[in-house]
């Protein structure tokens, strides 16, 4: 009985001790005062309606700041990153992490002559965890900015509360199109993609340089599987091609079997699938017949991404994409970047390396325009919004009005190169937005592309 | 004398505490102190059913999540009428447990844990899969707090979102205190101990259980709503094994059938897993030893070998 | 015609992958009333360990027998040096979450999170012809295997004295006790086959099913389906149960892919409802 006492007594001695290093390990330097509390609170307007000119209102900086003009404070900048290190995308939220890791570290941890402190945390592709842990790094850790998020479901969680509390979220992969378009926001901005765009691409470069006039889609049932399919079908059907057949598995679907097995005769076959899903969907494709038809397979840049393109082995040759990046490209960043990752990190850089490493260049580049001066928010987002980089390893990047990214858009297929699978660049779309070859007004007007899942057969 | 003050002066001092946190702590730790307090709502809800009736639940979180989802679907989709948002969402917590409880409590020990596991499963299955209602594996973001304007209340900040989960906290405190002091809670009591003996006394063993089992799921409802309203969002993940499980893992910790037992116990798990998380990615890692820990060196909980003196003060 | 033969196929290969799964649950808790839910992640451990046995010797046969035996020993020593001192099934319950986190995130760190695949056997790359159509002959491997599993536990538990044994222990623990039978090691040993069994599925599922952080999870609900529907503690129940459970998901994805999931939860509901042990458990 006593050694049970003391057993417990030390479990609670451990907790105690893990909890009170809580509030005493990192003391904020800054007490920042309870942003939801303060009486400027932010305009809940902000999140409700479309701001078609964001941050066109000259608001002032929130009181509790007090900033002395223009003059940067000589504290660390702090940085929260917003990634999943846990669950099915565990793997994507490290190399998003480490890319922007490898930035600051070539970089000596200081950007604009300030140095930066970053705070890692876990989202578990869990919304309500996400903002919880968004919370945690705005009310405890006072951070002046977040980047990251994999997920959509998650940046959609925590946008509007960072936004509220006037903290800038550069959302470095997460693509729901709703970010930047219906909920778009004066302190949200993407350098990644809106997830249309990629099968946009696919769509025009398939009908006017392959030929194809009929095809089949197949997305992850979830919003970004009926935003890349519906991007696609867009621009297919709009220039005359016709969608034959739509199949939506369940997201987490690691048996392809009944969807493949089902796939109808056709020019193409169009597929939005991530991770573990587009692992087993490309050997898949393969071994049911439809690869040798043939029926070429094109889809977003994940399905055949440097992490899982060695392990789909033989099938994955000839598959094609269309997306933002490909691995394979063939500029002096892109190569500078690839090789410093895997000379840092053991691995190969991907898909979720390239935004984020390129998001520390886009922060340091409206930084130095407001003399490291982060704490007036409203200035440094107005410096980010006019930052150009004419040289990312993706090619020339820079934000539309409504924050999204502005960069070349790639068709890619795999090749085997030196003995080595990639995926390689065969066609340019420079300055792709995501509106495409509409104009805002008008990609606006039309139904939102989650909306239209099962209406694209005629 | 001194036996019969002493608590009340602990529950004093302990209120008192309570009420005063918020104005030293910085909003981030009221958050964290919402968050505990609706969790020990949520564990003393399911220590009725473990602690007093013996009934182990593997599907607590069933209430918890329905609740939330209503409450959530409401106030979003429809309109944000607390008092309507409120009484739908305990109707449908309660309405859950009502069915379960029929189909559960046909069956004991082991069989009892697998169908109450079983039967939260299909609702998370619901959740996950039926989109259009439930949002799907995003769930549904931007639940606004319930408006109690006409009171003249703003559940907006933290602060008096605090204050009102204090409120209901210390009210679910005061009728779960009645409920077990109370003749029902002590033939719920029999009953554990001995169905046969209490059935041929004349006690109807299963209305008693079952009338049980539906008051838990109206308390564990009414922390689903305030978890609901606190987040301003509902997952999936609310109405999951796991969540039950955590909440088991609450009342085990602290000690079944000891009322402070479960508050404790969700106090530390709730500081654990969010403040763990932030120094070290092998968090998941940690909850696991800490459940292996548990289990096998203190199964009657921080407070069983403190139950006798406590017994003294809070009667059980 | 050819849909029906194609789909059926498919959810035999699935169902004889979920059979492997779920009948080391199904034992386990026949002989010893234990809910493991550590089960999916004998799974996942078992494809792990044979991923790598796979990438160093390029063997299929060896890393299902390294895979399969490891984690065997990992079943046995967890019965042996934990489970078997609680007897309260709550405790065991939460232990068994306990290392469905442990389990989790220590293959997260060995492994990493990048999703795995393990390369077929050469022999089974391709697709063969089925009539019309084109069928991936792995499958057709994993259906042969099942089978195979099949014929082995039910000789096992008919025509051994081990079998017997259990079927006497299943039945009446403490008369078989006092008949000279070696309950606890009995036990154990079941436990171990058990955990060797999803370790075996792992392997043999991570070649067409990917290998993935979170697949414990996913795969444990499917395994406590199939138990559920078949009857907690029946070998013939977890063989009928799993064949129909790939069937109706393999079906219900094909039809009526919105409603996935509710093809094989709205049975079990119903089953709960109308039978709470099962198709074939007893009462």
């Amino acid at each position: 009985m006593d050694k049970r006492i003391g057993v417990i007594g030390s479990i609670v001695l451990m907790i105690a001790l893990l909890v009170s290093c809580g509030p005493g390990a990192t003391p904020a330097p800054t007490p920042t005062k309870a942003p939801v509390a303060a009486p400027t609170a932010a305009p809940k307007a902000a999140e409700a309606t479309p701001t078609a000119a964001p941050a066109a209102k000259p608001t002032t900086a929130p009181a509790s700041q007090p900033t002395p003009a223009a003059k940067a404070p000589t504290t660390p900048i702090k940085i929260g990153i917003l990634t999943t290190l846990t669950g099915v995308f565990a793997a994507p939220g490290a190399d998003l992490r480490d890319g922007f890791l490898l930035y600051l570290a070539e970089k000596g941890n200081k950007l604009a002559g300030r140095e930066v402190q970053v705070i890692v945390e876990d989202d578990e592709v869990k919304p309500d965890v996400g903002l919880t842990k968004a919370k945690k790094l705005v009310e405890r850790d006072g951070v002046n900015l977040v980047l990251g998020v994999i997920s959509s479901g998650v940046a959609l969680s925590a946008g509007p509360y960072l936004a509220q509390n006037k903290k800038v979220f550069l959302i470095t992969n997460a693509g729901a199109d709703d970010l930047t378009q219906k909920a778009a926001n004066p302190y949200i901005f993407r350098n990644s993609f809106a997830n249309s765009t990629g099968g946009m691409v696919a769509a025009d470069w398939g009908y006017k340089q392959k030929g194809w006039r009929t095809a089949v889609i197949l997305g992850s049932d979830y919003a970004a599987g009926w935003e890349w399919t519906g991007g696609f079908a867009r621009v297919f059907t709009d220039l005359g091609g016709k969608i034959i057949q739509e199949l939506y598995p369940p997201l987490g679907n690691p048996d392809p079997a009944p969807f493949v097995s089902q796939l109808q005769k056709a020019d193409v076959t169009y597929v939005f699938q991530a991770g573990a899903d587009a692992l087993s969907f490309v050997p898949a494709y393969a071994q049911y017949g439809v690869k040798a038809r043939p029926q070429p397979l094109i889809g977003n840049y994940g399905i055949t991404d440097l992490s899982i393109l060695p392990k789909q082995g033989e099938a994955a040759l000839g598959v094609l994409q269309g997306g933002p990046f490909a691995e394979g490209l063939d500029t002096p960043a892109n190569k500078a970047l690839t090789k410093a990752f895997k000379d840092k990190y053991n691995r190969d850089a991907t898909i979720f390396t390239e935004p984020a490493y390129t998001a520390g260049r886009m922060i340091e580049k409206a930084l130095e325009a407001v003399k490291g001066n982060i704490e007036d928010t409203d200035a440094f987002v107005k410096a980010l919004e006019t930052v150009e980089i004419p040289d990312a390893p993706r090619g020339a990047v820079k934000f539309d009005k409504l924050h999204n990214i502005v960069s070349p858009f790639y068709v890619s297929e795999v090749q085997r190169v030196g003995g080595q699978v990639n995926n390689m660049a065969i066609a340019t779309y420079p300055n792709t937005t995501q509106f495409f070859k509409w104009t805002p007004e008008e990609w606006l007007k039309m139904t939102p592309l989650s909306e239209m899942k099962g209406k694209w057969v005629k | 004398m001194r036996r019969s003050f002493l608590p009340i002066i602990l529950v004093i001092a302990g209120l008192a505490i309570l009420a005063i946190l918020p104005k030293v702590l910085t909003s981030y730790y009221v958050g964290l102190l919402v968050t505990v307090l609706i969790f020990g709502i949520f564990a003393l809800s399911l220590d009725l059913l473990l602690g007093h009736c013996g009934l182990p639940s593997l599907g607590h979180a069933a209430s918890f999540g329905t609740a939330a989802y209503v409450a959530g679907f409401l106030s979003l989709k429809i309109a944000n009428n607390a008092p309507v948002n409120f009484a739908a969402a305990l109707f449908a917590g309660g309405a859950v447990a009502a069915i379960f409880g029929l189909l559960a409590l046909r069956t004991r020990g082991i069989y009892f844990l697998m169908i109450t596991l079983a039967l939260s499963q299909v609702l998370w299955g619901l959740a996950f899969k039926w989109k259009s209602a439930t949002g799907g594996d995003d769930g549904m973001p931007g639940i606004p707090r319930p408006n109690l304007s006409m009171l003249g209340l703003d559940l907006t900040p933290v602060n008096s979102y605090y204050y009102f989960t204090l409120a209901l906290f210390v009210l679910v405190c005061i009728l779960m205190y009645i409920l077990i002091r109370s003749p029902f809670g002590h033939s719920l009591r029999g009953i554990r101990e001995s169905e046969s003996r209490m059935l041929a006394l004349g006690y109807n063993v299963w209305a008693h259980q079952y009338v049980a089992f539906i008051i838990a799921g109206l308390f564990a409802a009414l922390a689903g709503i305030l978890y609901v309203y606190y987040n301003n969002m509902v997952s999936p993940k609310d109405l999951h094994l796991i969540t039950s499980a955590k909440v088991l893992l609450m009342v085990i910790l602290g000690g079944t059938g000891t009322f402070l037992g479960p508050i404790l116990g969700a106090t530390l798990i709730v500081l654990l897993e969010n403040i763990v998380s932030g120094f070290t990615e092998r968090w998941l890692l940690i909850l696991g030893i800490i459940y292996v820990l548990v289990i096998m060196l203190a199964p009657k909980g921080l407070l069983g070998p403190l139950r006798g003196r406590l017994r003294r003060w809070i009667p059980m | 015609m050819n849909f029906w033969i194609l789909q059926s196929l498919n959810g035999l290969s699935y169902g004889m992958l979920l059979f492997l799964l779920a009948a080391g649950l199904s034992l386990s808790f026949g002989l010893m009333n234990i809910v493991n839910l550590a089960h999916g992640s004998y799974f996942l451990v078992g494809a792990y360990v044979g991923l790598t046995v796979m990438e160093r010797t390029g063997n299929f046969m060896a890393a299902v027998v390294v895979g399969a035996i490891s984690v065997g020993i990992l079943g046995l020593l967890m019965q042996r040096l934990l489970l078997r001192r609680l007897t309260d099934h709550l405790a065991q319950v939460l232990l068994t979450i306990g290392f469905l986190f442990i389990l989790g995130d220590l293959s997260l760190v060995i492994w990493g999170g990048v999703p795995q695949i393990i390369p077929k056997p050469p022999l089974f790359e391709g697709p063969i012809r089925i009539m019309e159509s084109v069928f991936p002959s792995y499958r057709l491997l994993v259906i042969g295997v099942g089978i195979v599993v099949a014929i082995f536990l039910w000789w096992l538990q008919d025509r051994t004295a081990m079998g017997a044994n259990v079927r006497a222990a299943v039945d009446d623990e403490e008369m078989a006790g006092s008949t000279g039978i070696n309950v606890a090691l009995l036990m154990t040993v079941v436990f171990g086959l058990g955990a060797a069994m999803a370790a075996l599925g792992g392997v043999v599922g991570g070649a067409f099913l990917t290998i993935f952080p979170g697949q414990d999870m996913d795969v444990l609900l499917l395994a406590l389906v199939v138990v559920i529907i078949g009857g907690l503690g029946s070998l013939k129940g977890a063989f009928v149960a799993a064949l129909l459970v790939g069937l109706l998901d393999n079906f219900g994805k094909a039809l009526f892919p919105e409603l996935a999931l509710f093809t094989i939860f709205a049975p079990m509901a119903i089953i709960l409802a109308i039978r709470p042990t099962g198709l074939f458990g007893r009462a």
